[in-house]
């Protein structure tokens, strides 16, 4: 081999080896690896710029009814944090993906691994024993707690005290995220003034409490704005949905769904089933049936038909819908196409 | 401030004061009648005029300005008066009282319970493993008189299942099978073997007694197959229940440049199946598998595995040996927006067996291939195409095609309609083409347990 041509293949050689060795683009960030993509838009907002967040999910499916695809398992292969909706909403799939990542990190039990629901309200926790006969009923409760931005404000503050606990060094920036992550959330709930004037978690307390009403008018603070204000004149008015999924959004806004179209959770509706449902929304003038994306219309554009109903088809996760991006739009979306409805 | 600025060059007040006293100071001086002309007069009525003026100019700027300030000053009484910030860390506080005041309230009567409250009855089960105990029962009819499934019903199979972490570094499946034979109930341990879950370098070991990592079918439970049986090849070759036996294997994730799911699996079972004939237990199987899964959309994925078993058939300890490979091709679709309704599969295997007998080597070969389509959310339809020679007689073989239809009750029961013509060139209870139909009914109970993709 000529002189040339050895310092050829020795500059290819290095150059190629110096690039194997360059850091990964974000290799200093804190991979997490979340199951839904709601959680992983909020982790993304808290985790700003020191984490790299990924969602298992697409927010299209079912989240009962994802696979555990090995592919998932790579991406989970690396990760230093991995967030669940817990409730058991992930038991089709978990076990399956944390066995098979190998990746001692993120295992139960251990410091990276996070169960959301800690510290959520929950709403329909069974108190007698149940079974199958009542169709897919979950022990701890309704997993759907995402769907109360209360529970999304909650969660913000579980993964921001888990990040500081994993990079303690970050952890100034991590809370602080946490606030501007609340404080948007509340202002979108709330609207902007009232939040400046009384503060998100007081207002959030009065809501908890019944007396935000009273106390907007003792401290004369400015009217309502936001999703609660949007919500406001539907509060009391009823809607059918197809499955137990909606739970937590209509008892935040104070809607009341008095059957759905399943008869029992996870059950699919027998036409006769269907034939009760449109008798019930007749009486009742029931003029909304709310359902996620993921299931078929064909029911529900029956049952509205029949019924003289409008049929709201909405995300329940981000990315299900262009208009949900994030965990703030994705409620812009669900309230702004109620409202629309309820409108009519 | 902006607003309100006098575009007037104001007069300074110390020279209009000046004039004055001057003027004054002149005529309190007692300077005589006659010495004022009247061109003084005239002089000081101009100086008047000018000092009026000067004044009436004053007056008019500060009167513009007063006016300016008291806009001013009506603007910002108009406006509340700033008020102190709500102390944010106070309202955190207060939330987080009133969350505590519903979580000691059982919900404070909204329905609301905050914390894991709920989850401590399980508390007390949680040492238990999760135990599932699946059905499978079977109708058959055929044109065949004779052998294992003859015109009749048959409970199956009844399989145990327990699994549960054994400690921090690995957990423990266990399945137990009750099937009937001769009209006798026997029971066996399928499988039974602990995985060690926290190893380094992405090794995955698992002792004990389980289904060997042979390709897509093989290592999968009976009730989890789309179809009534296992494929035709699995059948030959391994027997009824496929290859399986005590020993060791252990897998690794392969790390690659394109981060795709690659493993290789190496597993050391006990020579005591029927396809290597080997009934020592000092002789083994030594097996290799490697599976590489690419996702190509995220409604589609595809997966391609080898596999390698060898194993002395004789009691020779590998004087004459058995080999077998295989292929595995399986592709899977199922869009994320309509997966409660609409999925497909395509999976196919190819098997090649190389026997050392005493008058020589005999090459055999088979395959399957099936498609299942679900075209409603509880319904799926598919078909299978089954080649088998027999291992040690390639000169035999037979084909099958099977159609089936599958209602899903739900997660934890399905019936199967199923039918099954087989073509042979050798008689089976005195048949070479036989009709069969199947219809199975299938169910479990217990704890949701997690599906394998």
């Amino acid at each position: 081999m000529s002189r040339p041509q050895t310092q050829r293949v020795l500059t290819t050689v290095v150059g190629m080896a110096a690039l194997l060795t360059l850091p990964a683009k974000g290799a200093d960030k804190m991979k997490v690896v979340t199951t839904t993509t709601d959680l992983a838009a909020i982790a993304r907002f808290v985790g700003g710029d020191k984490a790299e967040v990924m969602s298992v999910a697409t927010g299209r499916e079912d989240p009962h009814h994802i696979a555990a695809k090995p592919s998932y398992m790579m991406a989970v292969r690396k990760a230093d944090l991995w967030i669940r909706t817990g409730m058991e909403l992930e038991i089709g799939y978990e076990s399956l993906i944390l066995d098979g990542c190998r990746n001692p990190k993120i295992r139960i039990g251990t410091p990276g691994h996070l169960d959301s629901s800690i510290g959520v309200l929950r709403l329909e926790v069974p108190t007698q024993k149940i079974d199958r006969s009542m169709g897919d009923i979950h022990p701890l409760g309704n997993p759907h707690y995402m769907l109360d931005p209360l529970n999304g404000r909650i969660v913000a503050k579980t993964i921001g005290k888990k990040l500081c606990k994993l990079a303690p060094g970050d952890a100034a920036y991590f809370n602080q995220q946490v606030k501007a992550f609340q404080r948007q959330l509340d202002e979108r709930m709330f609207g902007r003034e009232a939040v400046a004037k009384l503060g998100g978690g007081k207002l959030w307390a009065l809501l908890l409490k019944g007396r935000l009403d009273g106390a907007l008018q003792a401290s004369g603070a400015p009217p309502l704005a936001g999703w609660l204000a949007t919500m406001r004149p539907h509060a009391g008015k009823k809607l059918l949905t197809y499955h137990r999924n909606w739970s937590y959004f209509v008892h935040r806004f104070g809607l009341v769904v008095p059957t759905e179209l399943e008869s029992k959770p996870g059950i699919p509706p027998s036409p006769g089933r269907l034939t009760e449902v449109i008798q019930r929304a007749k009486a009742d003038q029931i003029k909304v049936l709310l359902m996620a994306t993921y299931f078929t219309r064909k029911a529900p554009d029956l049952v509205a038909s029949q019924a003289g109903m409008t049929v709201v088809e909405c995300a329940m996760f981000p990315g299900a819908q262009p208009e949900a991006k994030d965990y703030f739009t994705l409620f812009d979306n669900i309230v702004n196409r109620l409202s629309e409805a309820f409108g009519k | 401030m902006q607003q309100g600025e006098p575009t007037m060059k104001p007069i300074p007040p110390a020279r209009g004061a000046f004039g004055l006293a001057l003027c004054v100071a002149s005529l309190a001086n007692g300077a005589s009648p006659q010495a004022i002309t009247a061109e003084d007069i005239q002089a000081l009525r101009t100086e008047i005029a000018s000092l009026r003026k000067e004044l009436q100019e004053q007056k008019e700027h500060y009167d513009q300005k007063l006016e300016a300030m008291q806009q001013e000053m009506t603007r910002l009484q108009a406006q509340p008066a700033p008020e102190a910030q709500p102390d944010e860390e106070e309202t955190e506080d207060e939330l987080a009282s009133v969350l505590k005041e519903l979580s000691e309230g059982e919900g404070g009567g909204l329905g609301e319970q905050p914390g894991l409250a709920a989850s401590v009855g399980r508390a007390f089960q949680s040492m238990n493993p999760d135990i599932s105990v699946i059905g499978d029962f079977v109708g058959h009819y055929s044109n065949r008189e004779g052998g294992e499934l003859d015109d009749e019903w048959l409970f199956r199979e009844l399989e145990l299942g327990f699994s549960a972490p054994i400690d921090p570094y690995a957990r423990a499946d266990v399945y137990l099978g009750i099937h009937q034979h001769h009209d006798e109930w026997e029971i066996h341990v399928e499988e039974a073997y602990a995985t060690f879950l926290t190893m380094p370098l992405d090794l995955q070991p698992r002792v004990g007694r389980f289904k060997s990592s042979f390709g897509k079918a093989n290592p999968v439970h009976l009730h989890a197959l789309p179809w009534v049986e296992y494929p035709l090849i699995i059948q030959n070759y391994f027997g009824e229940e496929g290859l399986s036996g005590d020993g060791v294997g252990v897998s690794w994730l392969v790390p690659n440049p394109w981060d795709r799911y690659i493993e290789l699996t190496y597993e050391m079972i006990n020579n005591d199946s029927s396809l290597f004939a080997g009934s020592e237990t000092d002789d083994f199987v030594h097996l290799v598998h490697y599976k590489d899964f690419f996702e190509l959309s995220d409604a589609s994925t595809l997966e391609a595995g080898f596999s390698f078993a060898t194993a002395p058939n004789d009691e020779g300890h590998g004087g004459n040996r058995t080999m077998v490979e295989g292929l595995d091709l399986t592709y899977k679709w199922k869009p994320p927006e309509a997966g409660l309704y609409k999925s497909f599969l395509w999976q196919s295997e190819l098997l090649a067996a190389q026997a050392d007998l005493i008058g020589g080597q005999e090459t055999s070969w088979g395959m399957y291939t099936a498609v299942d389509y679900q075209f409603a959310r509880r319904w799926t339809v598919g078909a299978l195409y089954d080649y088998s020679q027999l291992p040690y007689s390639s000169s035999s073989h037979e084909h099958a095609y099977s159609a089936f239809l599958t209602f899903i009750q739900s997660e934890f029961l399905y019936w199967r309609l199923g039918y099954r013509f087989t073509d042979r060139n050798f008689p089976v209870c005195g048949n070479e083409n036989e009709h069969e139909i199947f219809l199975q009914c299938n169910f479990g109970i217990g704890p949701h347990r997690a599906h394998k993709y």
